[in-house]
């Protein structure tokens, strides 16, 4: 593809507060922008869940801009810091899944700089025209892209990864009942840590969402080793999310519940 | 079979969209959307006769959901749900599109790519409306008590105004007397009464009345809370005292910037406008006072700061005409770039300065004047001749900037700043001394450099709009709140150790622990919503099932109706 005839789909999450107005000072102000992106308003910045980045990542979006008020500002005192810490986490597990990082952008503008929103539309869109379509930029498998990002969700979704998000600033800046704290690179391994371990999971799990399979069937979908499928088998059978569908050659073959 | 029917109301904007974006070609678009039963353009959708189109298509299509394609929800969203309700229409199932500020108006050179993007988004709100849920306004009380934050001119005509109304109101000032600004003044133009007379009886009229507290010497530490009840910490030398204000009006005013480097400024011979303003008022002084020339635009209208600040010509002006009443032949020149005496007596003012003998100068940007030892030299732009006048006083027209910690305080109210560092109100046409936040007005130098009837106008404006929660005692606010669904929660506590404003909170209920919200409390911002483990969480109107509609319907082609 001739990626100068190529223009990128960009979706952004505004907050109502300061991005939003900013983005409304560039259209007040006339600062032009390329036509890539659509607005989603939200109320602030925090409300902006992972899965709906990966969702929009999905439907063949090529990138995400996630714009809050600048730290401090924030109409809600400390939502922008949640913003980031969920974003930039999500980051790193694009990584993980095969997309580029890059494709999610993550920026703070005020209500008085309407400028700064059409500049990094119109920067972001050409960082964006550099790297291709979503799937075709460096580092980036095109073939499994959609399929992984449905992995993706199901993974963000999971309480075990929202609960250790939420769960942050307890673990690392309050400390628990006994004022004991992790530290910052501690708490970064567990999570990305348990990230892996949750896609593997959700990888899975959604292999029996359709069609019961045996334990080297879901090994050839998910390209998990046998023993390492089996673990979490055990654990979605445990935790009432799959069954045993039957038996076929002796061996048990498992199906999602509610398939 | 769906029940739902939509409207959608395109609107042209005059040509602000319509010369962009081909609207017909957008209406045709939506009308084709699933579930949409009607579509229109209008010229203005926000005429009376647009609002009537409105009004009348809920009621002849039955319609149970309204998208209206126009400009910012920040300025019209209220106008278009009132318009629903009065035709019937819960207000909430109301969806506002914007192709205006964040389309037309960013998209000029490029018509195509605008009007599809248009489509695009309003096939977005489109898909967000099918899902919307009808509600109904929240009432929170409103403490009748108001702080006005400054106590220049403009704070304390504030503070004056809201007292009359019988609103009990703390006037918060730094400084150990009131009267801000006024107090380094030596006269006011253009009736040239002194600034001591004139701010005298207003410091005492508001010290004395029984429905003012003024707080001097007072340094605001904290503000948290939203409209109807903030909570303020204010620090008064050693003792710290916490009020309770249901509204709040900034009057913090400005400075002057010290234009340090320019023209040799040194306080002495080379002064500022303000402190020429000292010199005035001591007649020893000025007897000695034989060629004095003002510089204009000192450090403003500059790359550095970009704007004008309004107020200097005419003071320039004011002090030229004083100096020649006191000392008729004194020699007076303004060395200008464009002389700015706004309003029509004004332009009378600066005029007569002319007759009594000042002389005014204009000199280029790119070719400023140049101080020596004894004399001023600059290029006279429409002499086209190089002029040099002795001086024994070069007095320098600096801007007003803003206050060194405005964003400080800024920060605290959760209001933004302009480019300059000024506050910025909600909208400059629409609502002039409102904050973009309900409960917090503005008025004064704190938003843009202005002189002392312009203050007082803004003062007075912002109590009218401040008294209407004040003297209410109530208002309504957006539902935008969380919502438990309590059989999915497992009462783990984390929306409650994330909720900013202590909004949600776990309690004992007869099925075990569970989060609860207290929706006065809420503000909105959904950050329990999107981390609730359990998914427990919905917050109203940005539910995850809107936004994630919203989403898919931006990669959705076209979903004809046929």
């Amino acid at each position: 593809m001739d990626n100068d005839e190529w223009t990128p789909r960009i979706l952004g999450f505004l907050c109502n507060w300061c991005s939003y107005a900013g983005a409304d000072l560039a259209g007040v102000s006339r600062f032009q922008y390329p036509a890539t992106v659509r607005i989603i308003r939200v109320m602030c910045s925090a409300r902006v869940e992972p899965a709906f980045v990966l969702r929009a990542l999905m439907n063949k979006t090529d990138g995400v801009l996630v714009l809050g008020c600048h730290f401090g500002d924030c109409h809600y005192i400390s939502g922008n810091y949640r913003c980031r810490d969920r974003m930039e986490i999500t980051k790193e597990f694009l990584k993980i899944i095969g997309v580029a990082p890059e494709r999610l952008y993550l920026g703070w503008v005020s209500a008085a700089e309407g400028q700064q929103f059409a500049q990094i539309v119109a920067s972001f869109t050409d960082q964006l025209k550099a790297m291709g379509p979503l799937g075709q930029g460096k580092a980036e498998n095109g073939d499994n892209i959609a399929e992984n990002l449905a992995v993706a969700i199901d993974t963000m979704s999971s309480d075990r990864i929202r609960w250790l998000m939420g769960e942050r600033e307890t673990l690392v800046e309050a400390g628990n009942v006994y004022g004991e704290k992790m530290n910052e690179e501690a708490y970064q391994k567990l999570l990305l840590d348990s990230l892996v371990d949750e896609y593997k999971c959700s990888k899975v799990s959604l292999s029996i969402k359709d069609e019961p399979l045996s334990v080297k069937e879901i090994s050839g979908r998910t390209n998990l080793a046998p023993r390492e499928v089996l673990p979490y088998i055990s654990l979605l059978k445990h935790s009432g999310r799959a069954v045993q569908a039957d038996t076929v050659d002796r061996s048990p073959r498992y199906i999602a519940s509610g398939a | 079979m769906s029940d739902l029917r939509i409207g959608v109301f395109v609107c042209h904007c005059g040509a602000n969209i319509g010369g962009v974006v081909n609207v017909p070609e957008v209406t045709e678009y939506a009308s084709g959307l699933e579930d949409v039963v009607y579509a229109k353009d209008n010229l203005y959708t926000c005429s009376d006769a647009g609002l009537r189109e409105i009004k009348d298509s809920i009621k002849e299509y039955d319609l149970n959901r309204v998208v209206v394609a126009s400009c910012t929800p920040r300025t019209h969203e209220r106008l278009f749900r009132n318009t629903c309700e009065e035709a019937g229409l819960n207000r909430f199932l109301f969806e506002f599109v914007n192709i205006r500020d964040q389309c037309s108006w960013v998209h000029m050179q490029d018509p195509e790519s605008a009007t599809e993007k248009a489509k695009d988004l309003v096939r977005m709100g489109v898909a967000k409306s099918r899902l919307l849920n009808p509600m109904e306004e929240i009432e929170i009380d409103v403490l009748p008590v108001a702080m006005v934050i400054g106590g220049g001119i403009a704070g304390m005509s504030a503070a004056k105004s809201l007292a009359g109304m019988g609103i009990s109101t703390y006037l918060i000032e730094r400084e150990p007397q009131l009267g801000g600004m006024l107090n380094k003044l030596n006269a006011l133009y253009p009736s040239h009464e002194r600034a001591v007379d004139f701010i005298k009886p207003v410091k005492e009229a508001v010290l004395n009345h029984p429905k003012i507290e003024v707080l001097t010497s007072a340094q605001i530490k904290d503000i948290r809370g939203f409209i109807g009840s903030y909570d303020v910490e204010v620090q008064q030398a050693e003792t710290s005292r916490s009020l309770k204000v249901g509204a709040i009006i900034v009057a913090t005013g400005a400075q002057a910037l010290t234009p340090e480097g320019f023209y040799g400024y040194d306080g002495q011979n080379v002064v500022t406008q303000l402190e020429f303003e000292q010199i005035l008022a001591d007649s020893d002084k000025v007897a000695e006072l034989e060629n004095v020339v003002m510089i204009q635009c000192v450090g403003a209208r500059s790359e550095e700061r970009v704007y004008c600040s309004r107020v200097c010509c005419t003071a320039a002006v004011k002090n030229g005409l004083l100096l020649k009443e006191a000392k008729p032949d004194a020699q007076v020149f303004i060395l200008f770039r464009d002389i700015q005496t706004y309003a029509s007596d004004f332009e009378d003012y600066y005029f007569g300065a002319r007759d009594k003998g000042v002389i005014f100068v204009r000199y280029a940007k790119d070719h400023p004047p140049e101080v020596t030892d004894s004399v001023v030299r600059v290029y006279d732009q429409l002499l086209g001749v190089q002029l040099g006048m002795p001086y024994d006083l070069i007095v320098l027209s600096t801007p007003l900037i803003p206050h060194d910690d405005a964003k400080e305080l800024a920060t605290m109210l959760k209001v933004p700043l302009d480019e300059n560092g000024f506050f910025l109100e909600a909208h400059v046409k629409l609502r002039p001394v409102d904050f973009a936040t309900d409960g917090i007005y503005l008025a004064g130098c704190a938003r843009w450099p202005s002189h002392v009837g312009e203050a007082v106008s803004q003062a007075q404006a912002a109590v009218s709009r401040a008294a209407i929660p004040l003297l209410n005692g109530r208002v309504r606010v957006e539902p935008i709140v969380s919502r438990v669904d309590e059989e999915l929660c497992i009462g783990c506590e984390l929306c409650e150790s994330l909720c900013p404003f202590k909004a949600i909170q776990v309690k004992m209920t007869d099925s075990g622990r569970k989060a609860q919200v207290i929706t006065a409390s809420c503000k909105g911002c959904g950050a329990c919503g999107a981390a609730c483990p359990q998914h427990a969480i919905t917050m109203q109107h940005f539910t995850n099932l809107q936004i994630e509609a919203q989403i898919d319907a931006m990669a959705a082609a076209m979903v004809s109706g046929d």
